[in-house]
Order: structure tokens, then sequence, then C-alpha cells
């Protein structure tokens, strides 16, 4: 990435950083969320970009985080363990589905994913005892917001640098020609199965660290916030509105939206799963390849000499 | 004895109501290759649309359900030709993933317009007929007349598509895209066709739906995955299927609810789907 | 009555055919040879309609058909028998072949096309409510003929019609096209069997990726040693 790029993210960063001093406790709190979107959603294009395999249920690992998360607090364990455990058992859960879910191909993945997503919220709604049922779970307060707002954030920046690792590695070469064709990678000698399972596990990390990183803020989660739309759904339309499989795809497409969304939810109050399911209707009919890959804008990029997403020059490559 | 008889009659007429809504979602996947995910939301539009044809001409649900299945009809049409036609030219897995953005994003996008002009709380048509009782077995006359209507309509359209020639040309594009473009057959046309139909029957189901139980609009994308494991279970593409299918997830939900309690029995029908897609994607009647 | 001129297409990206150019005369049976890959197939794709071609026009009996609709060509009587014949294997011997009469024009003349195809091939007739995939392998590729012949061709474009047949059988496959063409269809047909491509047909065209590289009456092509030279071992 070109030098002056580089300082651009890395201003960006520091004022983030910063946020808590020079910004009100809104800003505070609009940082906090959109470092989560941005992890969630930067971790999801690991699976869902580079190897192409929609994963819906990907706010499955952010929920099983929350609740761990706040299960262990509840029985005593220190909240910094508790975290660990959270992406942990994210991890654990999603290296225990990958061999049957990956036996799914294209469509049928998706609905597969979304289906567990599904069911898991149903558990989490009758096991009351362990999870609270639909009244939700909650834990002591937490006298500062200063430790969570920079776990998230530290969160955030983990996620792209594990986005920006995975795509500069062989093991993104892989994933992207696992995507293009999967029968070839496999002739080509990639063990796909165990790339799968393993990409899987990886990306399923941080939403699990998050899961329990929101649970620490905000104490409380119930059956339809950790498994609901904002965080299974939205991570995805927020990749593909930015570029699915690109570097700066899940940043963009993050920013816009968290913006849109804050201002929807400050001016009207309503209408922000509208606003999503506008924008992904958008993007499917008009702009597949996201905003990083469209001719519209393509000048602008060679203009200001962005730097290359990774996959083609020649077109889209997510969704072709 | 007589508990569990009605638990699998009732299952019957539910079974019935899942297979009369899912017939939609079958069809469009199989001639068109396009999976709607926002086909739950067209069956809350139909239900909305009947409570205000019941509401307002006083129409009872079995000729509001005519009505709105010609209403949502002509609106399948401009859904698919608005949204999905402009698919067509992309590659197989570009259409798929494409026809998934767009039916995801038209179902959150129909769900909170929905509740935004009409609220979101939850509505019912209040139409009741009395109930038939028969030694220890009380069966509603309104759910057996629905039972009956789904069978009528099953079975018409069953001979639809063996007999008739536009039937069988539909059946043939299913079976063999190639094979129907050589023959002649406009394949956009039957697909267009095919695609307004399923939504007009999901719309009249809707209202349906809206006599026995009660519709919300928040309720489209649980709905459509419930069932696509109707159809993954009997088989996409599969009429009997889509029967069979249904029968299978009400029996399950029933017995669950039975057993294990009411709360269990959402969860029974993504359990069934998830198992399905991973053991026999094809189904129980479908072909791969 | 088919005149291709300068017909490009492409499969994403990736250009296939390259200026294509050839005619065909009423009454003709013209041969598209070529080995593996050369372009055959699409290029007879094309034409049907179920490939757009991307330049190039296409002129059958005087109209321009190279942007129309595939059924629109049917509709002309243009028949494609398509590679691996895409029959309908569930459906009964009897289905299929009605199906084949579904164009507005063939449709009238239904009762007595099944008639004239039940001549042609006995076997139709009697596997009649078989489904079609319980024939062999032969009676199948009649029965993807048939069908073609039940839309009324007035030309029929067959895409290897003697692919995974016994000797014996692609000779009973190849006296039935002559029937047809005695009986006023024009027909092309591509295929990798050169031998009995060049003993059925007026004229020939040759195909190497995606070009037409050699022309002429089908004696003459036989009789050229290169030709034997380069396709005896296919």
């Amino acid at each position: 990435m070109s030098r002056p790029y580089r300082a651009l993210l890395t201003a960006l960063l520091l004022l983030a950083a910063a946020t808590p001093w020079i910004g009100s406790r809104y800003h505070v709190s609009f940082m906090f969320f959109l470092c989560m979107h941005l992890a969630l959603t930067a971790t999801y294009d690991i699976v869902g970009g580079y190897m192409g395999y929609v994963n819906l249920g990907h706010g499955a690992f952010f929920g099983l985080g929350a609740y761990v998360y706040g299960i262990g607090v509840r029985g005593g364990v220190h909240p910094l363990i508790a975290l660990g455990l959270a992406a942990l058992v994210a991890g654990l859960v999603a290296r225990l589905i990958a061999v049957p879910v990956f036996r799914l191909r294209g469509v049928y993945f998706a609905i597969g994913t979304f289906g567990i997503l599904k069911l898991l919220e149903v558990l989490a709604v009758n096991l009351g005892d362990v999870t609270g049922g639909t009244p939700g779970l909650s834990i002591p307060p937490t006298p500062s917001t200063l430790p969570t707002f920079y776990l998230m954030l530290g969160a955030a920046v983990a996620a792209v640098a594990l986005n920006a690792g995975v795509a500069g590695s062989r093991l993104g070469l892989g994933l992207v020609s696992l995507r293009e064709d999967e029968e070839v990678a496999e002739a080509s000698g990639i063990d796909t199965r165990r790339l799968k399972a393993n990409v899987f596990t990886l990306s399923a990390l941080v939403p699990g660290l998050v899961g329990g990183i929101y649970m620490w803020q905000l104490t409380y989660i119930n059956p339809p916030t950790a498994f609901g739309f904002e965080q299974s759904f939205a991570p995805v339309i927020m990749a593909m509105l930015g570029g699915t499989g690109t570097l700066a795809g899940p940043l963009v497409g993050t920013i816009f939206l968290t913006l849109i969304e804050e201002v929807l939810w400050s001016r009207l109050g309503y209408l922000q799963l509208a606003m999503y399911g506008a924008v992904l209707v958008f993007v499917g009919l008009v702009m597949p390849g996201g905003l990083m890959r469209s001719r519209f804008f393509s000048r602008a990029y060679r203009a200001l000499a962005l730097p290359d997403h990774y996959g083609y020059r020649a077109g889209a490559g997510g969704a072709r | 004895m007589s508990a569990l008889l009605q638990i699998l009659i009732g299952a019957g007429l539910q079974g019935a109501l899942y297979a009369l809504g899912a017939i939609g979602l079958s069809l469009s996947f199989g001639v068109l290759r396009i999976m709607n995910l926002s086909h739950g939301d067209f069956l809350m539009l139909g239900g909305l649309v009947g409570y205000l044809a019941f509401v307002h001409l006083g129409l009872n649900p079995f000729v509001a359900a005519a009505l709105v299945g010609g209403c949502l009809f002509l609106a399948g049409i401009a859904y698919h030709e608005l949204l999905l036609t402009r698919l067509a030219g992309r590659s197989p897995r570009g259409v798929l993933i494409a026809s998934v953005m767009v039916t995801l994003g038209s179902a959150l996008a129909i769900e909170d317009l929905t509740a935004f002009f009409w609220g979101g709380s939850s509505i019912g048509i209040p139409y009741r007929l009395r109930s038939l009782v028969w030694g220890d077995a009380v069966f509603p006359l309104l759910r057996v007349l629905l039972l009956v209507a789904t069978l009528v309509l099953t079975t018409g359209l069953y001979f639809f598509l063996g007999k008739s020639f536009l039937g069988r040309a539909v059946v043939a594009s299913t079976l063999n895209r190639e094979g129907a473009l050589v023959v002649g057959i406009n394949i956009r046309r039957i697909a267009l066709f095919t695609f307004g139909f399923g939504i007009a029957l999901t719309g009249a189901t809707g209202v349906f739906y809206a006599t026995l139980f009660s519709i919300e609009p928040y309720m489209g994308l649980g709905l459509t995955l419930k069932y696509l494991a109707v159809i993954v279970v009997g088989g996409i593409g599969s009429l009997p299927g889509a029967l069979v299918g249904g029968l299978v997830i009400a029996t399950a939900e029933s017995v669950t609810a039975y057993y294990l309690g009411p709360h269990w029995s959402p969860m029974v029908a993504f359990a069934i789907l998830v198992a399905a897609l991973l053991v026999r994607p094809q189904g129980l009647l479908g072909r791969a | 009555m088919l005149e291709v001129k300068g017909l490009e297409a492409l499969y994403g990206a990736i250009r296939v055919l390259w200026g294509v150019s050839l005619r065909i005369e009423e009454g003709e049976i013209i041969a598209l040879l070529g080995g593996n890959g050369a372009g055959k197939s699409t290029t007879i794709k094309s034409i049907s309609g179920i490939v757009r071609p991307a330049a190039g026009e296409i002129r059958f009996l005087g109209e321009r058909i190279d942007r129309l609709p595939p059924h629109q060509i049917v509709e002309a009587g243009l028949i494609q028998m398509p590679e691996g014949r895409q029959i309908w294997g569930d459906l009964t011997v009897r289905d299929n072949l009605e199906l084949g009469a579904f164009s507005a024009r063939a449709r009238p003349e239904r009762a007595r096309s099944l008639a004239w195809v039940h001549s042609l091939f006995p076997v139709l007739a009697e596997r009649a409510r078989m489904r079609a995939k319980s024939l062999s392998g032969g009676q199948q590729q009649m029965l993807a003929i048939a069908r073609g012949l039940m839309s009324r061709p007035r030309l029929l474009m067959l895409d290897e019609p003697s692919l995974g047949l016994a000797p014996q059988v692609v000779d009973e496959v190849f006296e039935t096209l002559i029937r047809i063409n005695e009986e006023g269809i024009s027909i092309l047909l591509v295929e990798q069997n050169v031998e009995f491509a060049l003993r059925i047909a007026d004229r020939a065209y040759v195909m190497e990726n995606g070009r037409i590289v050699r022309e002429g009456a089908s004696d003459a092509l036989r009789a050229s040693d290169e030709i034997r030279a380069a396709y005896l071992g296919l």
C-alpha cells in the first residue's frame, strides 16, 4: 500500500483512538458501533468475499460470544477471561459445524447458514435456564466505557488486519482460486476441505470476541439482538455494498451504511431495515461488484491511485 | 388415541396450508432458478389485502383469496419484470447471488415499509364458522373447507401441469431448459407466468393464514425459511413433493408441540431444513 | 436459404468465433467439420439463438435472425437438434414428440407430423408410452431427431448426431437424414465423424480455432490428402 494512504489510515486510526477525549459520549458510542460493524463485516468478507461462500449465519458467532461472555461473568469469571472464552467458543462451534455445513454449496450454503442462525435463536429462547430465554440475560454494569471502547477499536483493527493479511497471503490466493472454480482448485492440489474449515474457524474468532465486548458494554443481550439482523445481515450488506473480496470494500461499505443508518435513526427513527433492503436491491441490480468495482467510480479510483483491490482488474470478484 | 388422531388430522390440515404456500417457491426455483427470499412477504401482503377486503368490502376469505390471487398475479409479474428480468443475462452464479441480494433486499424493504405504514401489530380476519364434531374429534369447519380448497387447487394444478400443453411446457422448461428452447418454447414468457402464478398462490394462502392465525409485518423471512424446508424435504420442483413436505413439517411440528411444548415447534422447521440440506438435498420426491 | 456473415461469439470474455461465414442453399446437406473445441457447436447455437452473437449477420430465408430469441427462430422453421440430444428423460416418448410441435406453426400439423415421424422411426411408435430415458442410445438419438422433425423444419441443424452410437446405428441415422432431405428439408450437420458426414453431405466447411479454414464439395474434400491426414487420427 502506498505511503500517502498508509499515513492517511494511521491518522484516521489515531483520530478514532482519541475520540473519548475529543468527542462527546455520542461520538464515542457511534465509534463503538462503527468498529463493531467493521469487525463483523471485515471478518464476514474473508469467507463471503474471498472464498465466495455467502455465510448468512455470520452473526451466530457474535451471538454465541455475547451469551458466553454473559454466562461466564455471571458465573464469576473475570471479564478478560470471559472475552477469551467468547472468542474460543465461537471458534470451536465454527470448527464443529464446518464439516457438515461445507457440504453445501452456493445458495444452499446461504440458506443452510441462515437456518442455523435461526435455529440458534430458537435455542436461545428455549434454553431459558442457561440463556435467560426471551427476557434475555443481564450482567452488572461497568463503571467506565473506556476499556470496552478500546477493545472494540482493537477488534476492528484486528479484523481489518486479518482481512488484509489473508488477502495478501498464499491463503488468500487459495481462497480466491477456490471461489472461482472449486474443482479446479482441488485438482491443483489445494486441500479444500481443510482450507474451508480453517478459514471458517478463523473468521469466527473476532465476531465471538466482539459479541463479548458488546455484552461487556451494554450488559444485556436477548435472542433477537444476539442473532438478529444487525449482526447477521447488516455486515453482509455492508460488504456487498462496498465490494466483497476487496480490501477497501468492507471499510467503505461499513462507514457508508453506518452513517446513513445513524442519520435515519436520529431523524426518522424508522425504516433502517427498509434502507438496508433498498441498498441490497440496488447493489444486486446495478452494482453486484460493489462500490469499489463500479465502473462509475473507476476513473475516480485511478485518478486517486487507490490501492488495487485483491481480485481482478477485469471485473467482479465476489459476484459475477 | 383420539388426541393423537386429532394431532395428525390437525397436522394434515396445516400441512396442506404449508404446501399451498410453498408451491410457488418450488416452481419459481425450478423454472427460473431464482431463489425468491421475499416469497413469505407476499403471503403477508396477501393476508393484508385480504384483511382490507374483509373489513372494507365485506368479502369472505374465500372470495377475498380469489381477488388477492388475481392482484398478486399481476404484482408478481410486475416484480419479476422490474427486478428480476435484468438478471437473466448473467452467469449462473451471478444470477444466483444477485437474485439472493435482490429478493432478500426486497423482503427487508417490504417488511419494514409495511410496518411503517401499517403499524407493527399483528392482525387477523375475524371470520369464524362452526365446528363439526365426530365422536371425540372436533373439526373446525373453516379448516376443513380450507383443506378441501387446497386439495382442489393442488389437484387442478397437477392436472394442468400434466395434461395441458402450456402446463407441460412449464414442466419441460424445468426439466431441460435447452430442450425447451429448441422446440420453440418462449421460456421468458413461461417464466413470467409461472412466477406470477406462484406469487398469486402464496397471496391467496396469506388470506387463509390471516383467517386461521394472524399476520404481522416481519413474519416474511422466517416463513420463507419454513417453506424452503417444505420444498427441500419434498423435492424442489415437485408438486406432490410440496404436499409431502408440508405434511412432514406440519406433523413434526405438531408432535414436537405435543411432547415437548409449543415453544419448541418453531425450531422444528429450521432443524429439518438444515438436516435435509445435509442429508438429501434433492428431497424425497425430487430430482437432483 | 441460410446466410451467415462474419459471425462472432463470446463465452464470457473469451472470443470463440472469429468471423465465421457460411451459406446453405435450399435442399442441400451441408457438413460442418472440425475437431473438439473448433467452435462448431457455438456456431450452431449462435444461429439458433441459444447463444447471442457478439457480431455478424445471419439471414434465414431473407430475414435477419441474429438478434431474435430462440423461440422466434423456431417459428421461422430453423430447428436445432442440440448436442447431447437434450430430450426429457422423465417424460414419455409421446410427450417428447408432442412437445416438439410446440411452435404455433407446427402445432396444427401435429397429428400429421406424428404419423410421418412414426413411419420414419417405427420404434418410437412402439415405445410411445415408455419413459424416454429407458430407450437405448440410438433410439434416443432417433427421438431427438424426430422431435426436431415435429417442429416442421425447413432447415434442420444437427449437432453431433452420431456421438456415442455404434457404427451400425450411425448408418441408420444417416440413411434417415438422406430420406428427410429428399422430403425437402435442408440439413446442416455438425460432425466429428468425418467419414460419414462427407458421405452424405453435398458441401462441407472445416473449422479450426473458431474460424473456417476450408470449404468445398465433399467429394473434393474426401479426396484431399490434407484432410485425410489431419482427421484420420481423430
